[in-house]
């Protein structure tokens, strides 16, 4: 059995550990930039308000209704997320960390799947204060489908023996539960995919699962193949031991707090995210090939501009200063005068292990040599401890002025047009000193 | 579209080709077919402008097929680097001398210059004609005159010429990379050392078939490891008695290096650091060097 561990609401219920007024209040949080709603408490939702509503959109309505809006933490969310899904291997020996909030867990082991995970939830909520949902079954497509009837038994009306847990068996009331699900809410059925489907008459789960899996790989490929035989309980998709192995890039992107069209100010941007990128890259134990910078405006600016530029490093790298170096190259590459640039970003392809680095001839890097080539990931692993115990940014590239995407919390400093905005941001509860909140012992 | 048609024409048939301006237009007749293709006038076609040939020389169409098989495989791929997408040759006064690499392996090869001239400077033909003059050196065995120019190369072998551009780059300077003192020489034969890294380099799944080579006491073990902890070992006779050597590379180019060499037995020469491992064949006539990285370990 597969189980799949949703963190409920989650952005939402990470404000709300911290700031006990929040409980029972309409709460949304708000994406990069305060740009859409990207996460909402129940009473949000319950108020009408969508998931991916543009901000300005409800602006107005916010106060009318009482709803409290954050700007998006990621920094406070991630080691949030951390501390649950430590909290999961304490217990369980093999889980896949799927995304921020969500884990998939192997349960092959466990006999009696819904106390245990029953258990696990009340422990993770204990331990962290994150309430939880799971969905257990014998496919991670059908473990996608039960967590959302764990989450919404009550909406749909389904009996639970454990609240917050929700298991599907695979017999005969397998169909019943699938004609519940709409086509789009499958685990690998996008939107464009629901669409064409639709069209054909296939609407909910139950239909594409009764689907001739051989057309559908003919029309819609292996993927969806998949997704049909997961749907008769077959799997398809193993619990996987290591993420990197399916890592193909690591991409760095914000889009700017103003417009900006000044060089330098997207330079000084784009180092940023191109150290943020390497620090990635060194985490994973990989070296990348191939770095690509871009620089765009607004979609719906009138003078549109978009362009990006790749160079080929002769050995891959995770050099920080070497990434640095070829992507300031880029971007002077492509920078244009008189534009009003909204976005720059950096993608490392061509991703590799350290084992499968081919040296390279020529060239007078020094990391051709191999001494020096030890030497620089000393280097940079050094860096990369230092700034994980001292906070981001205390030792960067002396290209980089700034060191951090938005202004600290009670900084004097001045304030960067590309810095994101974040009018409604908490404090970083845990991972900032002085950000660490005050008991009152009166 | 007209190489097909006639590719397909039955042997020995007489083929007439008819062209009629007025409407733009040629005909093929043979036996009771008709074909009917549109063309563009001739005067369209560019001119390729004549310059001044700066070197020409006379070489027999065994040695530059030589010069040319033996080195080709070591041309680069990558788009961003066009000065390796090529086969670069030069000559001094005593041997005409071709060099291909990828940045990863490098081949040489050289023949003795048998022309009066006293060298000259090197050239980088690009991939596409040096694929071409192989294939046409295949169907000849005449001699072949070559004429460089400032920005061409030309072929004349029989009645057909080859003209080409060259690639208007700077060849790394591959003399430096090549090791004077790698002293660690392991002896092995060819084929056998071949067939040993072809059928190990099988577990592995990555795109760079890595296999590591463990040499001690005429012993080298060759072991590669593949996907869930898969694995093959085999171990091979070969002759040295040096330190022990470990090193990874890519399966592929050392097979490639010895599919070439024709000697029974190679010698490949390590060296204490990471300079390039050497590939030679164990006879003295070869002419032939090829240079190969190493993978990090």
């Amino acid at each position: 059995m597969i189980a799949l561990l949703d963190c409920n609401n989650f952005y939402v219920s990470c404000e709300r550990l911290f700031n006990r007024k929040l409980i029972g209040k309409p709460v949304v949080v708000l994406s990069n930039n305060d740009g859409c709603v990207i996460s909402r408490s129940n009473e949000a939702k319950k108020l009408g308000i969508l998931m991916g509503e543009p901000f300005f959109k409800i602006k107005n309505r916010v106060k009318s209704l009482g709803i409290h809006v954050y700007s998006s933490n990621y920094s406070f969310y991630g080691d949030m997320s951390k501390r649950v899904m430590r909290t999961i291997k304490n217990y369980c020996d093999h889980v896949e960390v799927y995304s921020i909030d969500e884990a998939f867990i192997n349960l092959e082991k466990i006999k009696e799947c819904e106390y245990f995970c029953y258990n696990l939830k009340k422990r993770i909520l204990k331990f962290t204060g994150i309430p939880v949902s799971i969905g257990i079954s014998q496919t991670k497509t059908l473990s996608k489908i039960a967590n959302k009837f764990a989450k919404d038994s009550e909406k749909n009306d389904i009996k639970i023996n454990y609240k917050g847990v929700y298991k599907i068996n695979c017999d005969e009331n397998l169909d019943s539960i699938l004609k519940l699900i709409d086509i789009r809410d499958i685990w690998g059925i996008g939107k464009r995919l629901s669409i064409y489907f639709k069209e054909l008459g296939f609407n909910s789960a139950f239909d594409l699962k009764k689907m001739n899996q051989n057309f559908a790989r003919q029309k819609k490929g292996i993927l969806v193949q998949k997704t049909i035989l997961e749907l008769k309980g077959m799997k398809c998709y193993e619990i996987s031991d290591n993420n990197n192995d399916k890592r193909k890039s690591i991409c760095v992107s914000r889009s700017f707090g103003q417009k900006l069209t000044k060089y330098e100010d997207i330079r000084e941007a784009l180092v940023l995210y191109v150290q943020k990128a390497s620090e990635k890259l060194r985490r994973y134990n990989l070296y990348c090939g191939i770095v690509n910078v871009f620089l765009k405006t607004s979609n719906y600016e009138k003078k549109y501009y978009k362009n990006s530029v790749s160079y080929v490093f002769k050995e891959p790298t995770s050099d920080s200063r070497q990434i640095w170096l070829e992507s300031d190259k880029l971007l002077k590459s492509i920078y244009l005068r008189g534009y009003e640039f909204n976005k720059v970003g950096v993608i490392l392809t061509d991703l590799k292990e350290k084992k499968q680095i081919q040296s390279f001839l020529f060239g007078n890097n020094d990391l051709n040599n191999k001494k020096s080539f030890e030497e620089n990931s000393k280097l940079m692993s050094v860096m990369d401890e230092i700034n994980r115990k001292f906070g981001e940014g205390k030792i960067r590239l002396s290209s980089d002025s700034v060191g951090r995407f938005k202004k600290a919390q009670k900084s004097k400093e001045s304030e960067r047009k590309w810095f994101m905005k974040s009018d409604f941001s908490s404090p970083c509860y845990t991972t900032k000193w002085c950000d660490i909140p005050f008991v009152n012992t009166n | 579209m007209i190489f097909d048609i006639i590719r397909k024409v039955p042997e020995n048939t007489q083929i007439e080709v008819k062209e009629n301006k007025d409407d733009g237009k040629v005909f093929i007749f043979f036996n009771s077919s008709k074909f009917s293709l549109p063309c563009l006038p001739a005067t369209d076609y560019p001119e390729i402008e004549s310059e001044q040939s700066l070197h020409a020389f006379k070489i027999e169409s065994e040695k530059l097929k030589y010069l040319i098989n033996d080195c080709k495989f070591s041309m680069g791929v990558d788009e961003s680097r066009p000065y390796l997408n090529g086969v670069y040759m030069h000559s001094t006064e005593n041997e005409i001398i071709t060099v291909a690499t990828d940045g990863h392996r490098l081949s040489k090869c050289s023949v003795k210059n048998e022309s009066d001239n006293d060298g000259f400077d090197g050239v980088i033909i690009p991939k596409k004609t040096v694929n071409e003059m192989a294939k046409l050196l295949d169907e000849s065995d005449k001699d072949v005159v070559v004429e460089i120019s400032r920005t061409k190369v030309q072929f004349t072998i029989n009645n057909i010429q080859l003209i080409s551009k060259l690639v208007n780059a700077n060849f790394p300077d591959y003399e430096t990379v090549i090791p004077g003192n790698n002293n660690l020489i392991v002896k092995c034969n060819t084929k056998a050392f071949a067939e040993t890294i072809d059928r190990v380099s099988t577990i592995s799944s990555e795109k760079f078939r890595t296999v590591k080579l463990q040499i001690q006491n005429n012993k080298c073990i060759v072991s590669s490891f593949g996907e869930e902890k898969s694995a093959g070992t085999e171990e091979i006779d070969v002759i040295y008695d040096g330190k022990d050597i470990s090193i990874n590379f890519n399966a592929r180019y050392i097979l490639e290096v010895l599919s070439i060499i024709t000697s029974e037995k190679i010698n490949i020469c390590f060296a204490d650091n990471t300079a390039p491992t050497v590939l030679k064949g164990d006879n003295e006539e070869s002419n032939s060097l090829y240079l190969i990285m190493q993978m990090r370990a």
